[in-house]
């Protein structure tokens, strides 16, 4: 019986992960990375950018769903993301902000489509409804308008207040 | 897609801002706008940062939608009257990123100027106008033509004529037309539109047949084709059956015989896509052709068809259908059953019953389909079930008009909060 082929990932901090080589050809830039490599060997592949905890949350979704395809989300949204994803997606997304951010920075970086789309969504999901203000807050972004500028995208935008 | 993180954009935060959206790429930022309705888009996620004000005003793409609906007319229709007086009013900096335009709105007539705000839109790929068009004058489309280079889809409900059916050769870039209720009344200078793969003339009830669908024959890259609510004797069909991509086909509502499903199912092997409701007349034989002929179908409408328990074994006999629409038939606990076993069974996601004589004694079968996310049971004979619906995938399931009073109801549609 043939073994599975498998691909050790590293992490930033150092940690290493073995996966299938099937579950983590998800990733285009792994993908891109494997073909170059030579077929016979385990290969070692650094993910310089991505740290372990982050690394093992995409690992999990790739187990999952290069098994299980990601159904595609509609966009805009209509409603909560929670009414149009699977429970096993919901059940994923029940991380801190923090991880969140990140998970979708390593997606982005490891070329994982389905996860950017599904992490985006997610955040969309959070702002709306929100105000500037409270989405600043949030997410703790710094506002960089001046007043002026900010008066000029209030009175730019005014057509669709009450639509 | 190689959207890879730029190095630089992770080094430079500082440690506390690392895990803050606001040292994503423009990329990631513009990713999660397409989330967002141009509402949400314009009176907040806009106003965050420069950052996000520059990707809303240069990158997102706008579908302008406005819609007539019953219950709230006037705010609906002042979506498109608010963005007019703003355009004219400024130098609108979004005209060139609305990508689609809808407006649904039969009263609403759009004056000259409307017409060049909608010519401004440069980059439109998609024009849906289901507005009041007394007559469409051949100039507004060449000017929309001369304007609109890149537009790829075309709507337009109501009163187009054969000559302004000529002028949508203009649209270098055209391929899907729709224009439902038309009046043409031939299909020659449809047929010229070579670039064409989706075409929808249903309800172009005028159509004169001297030709009859004889000059559809020539267009080679048509994939999808509508001829709803239109009368044609079966020989008439023939000239579409020599499309070679042809793998959706609508003909709904258009009194067709055996005969016609006859000459469709023999040569149009590669529907995918096939909409046979609102015809009376064709009953089991043509669930017999369908099953044994179309063996690619993933989508059938047959609904209101004087289907028999009989015809549905038939379409059992399918293996790729993921969505099946047969209400208003003579359909009873058994059928469900048969369709709960076929071999497509496992594919399912979308299934509409409405309207047939099925009873709580087919739920336990119905809730065996794995990968169901629709289900339509109105206007069934299902009363009180005392069952719960282990549904994994259910996202719609519509139990209207049953003999249910609102707290069992309550309970069967509680399905998705398990």
């Amino acid at each position: 019986m043939s073994e599975t082929k498998q691909v050790e990932l590293t992490s930033k901090d150092k940690v290493s992960f073995k996966v299938d080589r099937d579950v983590i050809l998800m990733s285009g830039l792994v993908k891109d990375m494997l073909e170059e490599g030579d077929e016979d060997e385990t290969p070692i592949i650094p993910i310089p950018n991505v740290d372990s905890k982050p690394l093992q949350k995409v690992i999990e979704y790739c187990q999952y769903h290069h098994k299980e395809p990601a159904q595609e989300i509609e966009k805009p949204l209509k409603g909560k993301i929670e009414d149009v994803i699977c429970d096993w997606d919901k059940k994923f997304l029940e991380i801190d902000q923090s991880l969140l951010i990140e998970l979708i920075m390593a997606a982005n970086y490891l070329n994982i489509k389905d996860l950017l789309d599904l992490t985006c969504a997610k955040v969309a999901s959070m702002i709306k409804g929100k105000s500037p203000e409270q989405i600043r807050e949030m997410f703790g972004i710094e506002n960089d308008f001046t007043p002026e500028e900010e008066a000029k995208i209030r009175e730019e935008n005014k057509w669709c207040e009450e639509a | 897609m190689k959207r890879k993180l730029e190095k630089k954009q992770v080094l430079v935060g500082k440690k506390i801002k690392m895990k803050s959206i606001e040292l994503f790429p423009d990329d990631i930022c513009y990713e999660i706008l397409k989330y967002l309705n141009f509402q949400q888009v314009l009176l907040n996620a806009c106003k965050i940062s420069k950052q996000f004000y520059r990707i809303s005003t240069t990158r997102y793409e706008f579908t302008i939608k406005s819609e007539e609906t019953a219950d709230d007319w006037f705010k609906y229709k002042s979506i498109w009257t608010k963005f007019v007086k703003y355009c004219e009013k400024h130098h609108c900096p979004y005209l060139k990123n609305v990508r689609t335009l809808i407006i649904i709105d039969v009263l609403l007539v759009l004056d000259d100027d409307e017409w060049e705000i909608v010519c401004a839109m440069k980059e439109l790929r998609e024009l849906r106008l289901e507005i009041f068009i007394k007559t469409l004058e051949n100039k507004q489309i060449q000017m929309l033509a001369k304007h609109l280079t890149k537009l790829e889809k075309i709507i337009l409900g109501g009163n187009v004529s054969d000559e302004n059916v000529q002028q949508f050769q203009l649209f270098p870039n055209l391929t899907s037309l729709k224009i439902p209720q038309g009046h043409i009344t031939n299909l020659k200078n449809i047929a010229k539109l070579e670039k064409l793969t989706e075409l929808d003339i249903g309800e172009c009830c005028d159509i004169v047949l001297d030709d009859g669908l004889s000059p559809l024959a020539l267009m080679k890259n048509l994939t999808s084709l509508s001829l709803s609510k239109i009368v044609f004797a079966p020989e008439e069909y023939k000239p579409i059956t020599q499309l070679p991509r042809l793998v959706s086909l609508d003909v709904s509502s258009s009194d067709n015989t055996v005969e016609s499903i006859k000459i469709l199912t023999s040569s149009l092997k590669q529907l995918t896509i096939f909409n046979i409701s609102n015809n009376f007349l064709i009953g089991d034989e043509a669930a017999r052709l369908i099953g044994e002929s179309l063996k690619q179908l993933t989508f059938l409408n047959i609904s209101n068809t004087n289907l028999q328990p009989q015809g549905v074994k038939y379409i059992c006999e399918l293996t790729e259908l993921r969505h099946l629409e047969m209400g208003e038939n003579q359909i009873f606990d058994q059928e469900v059953v048969f369709i709960c076993k076929s071999k497509f069974s496992s594919k399912l996601t979308n299934l509409d019953l409405k309207n047939t004589r099925i009873s709580k004694e087919c739920l336990k079968s119905l809730s065996t389909l794995d990968n169901l996310q629709y289900l339509n049971l109105m206007f069934t004979e299902i009363d009180k079930s005392n069952i719960t619906f282990p549904f994994k995938k259910l996202r719609f399931l519509t139990l209207k008009e049953n003999n249910l009073d609102g707290d069992e109801l309550e309970e069967l549609t509680n399905f998705n909060q398990q």
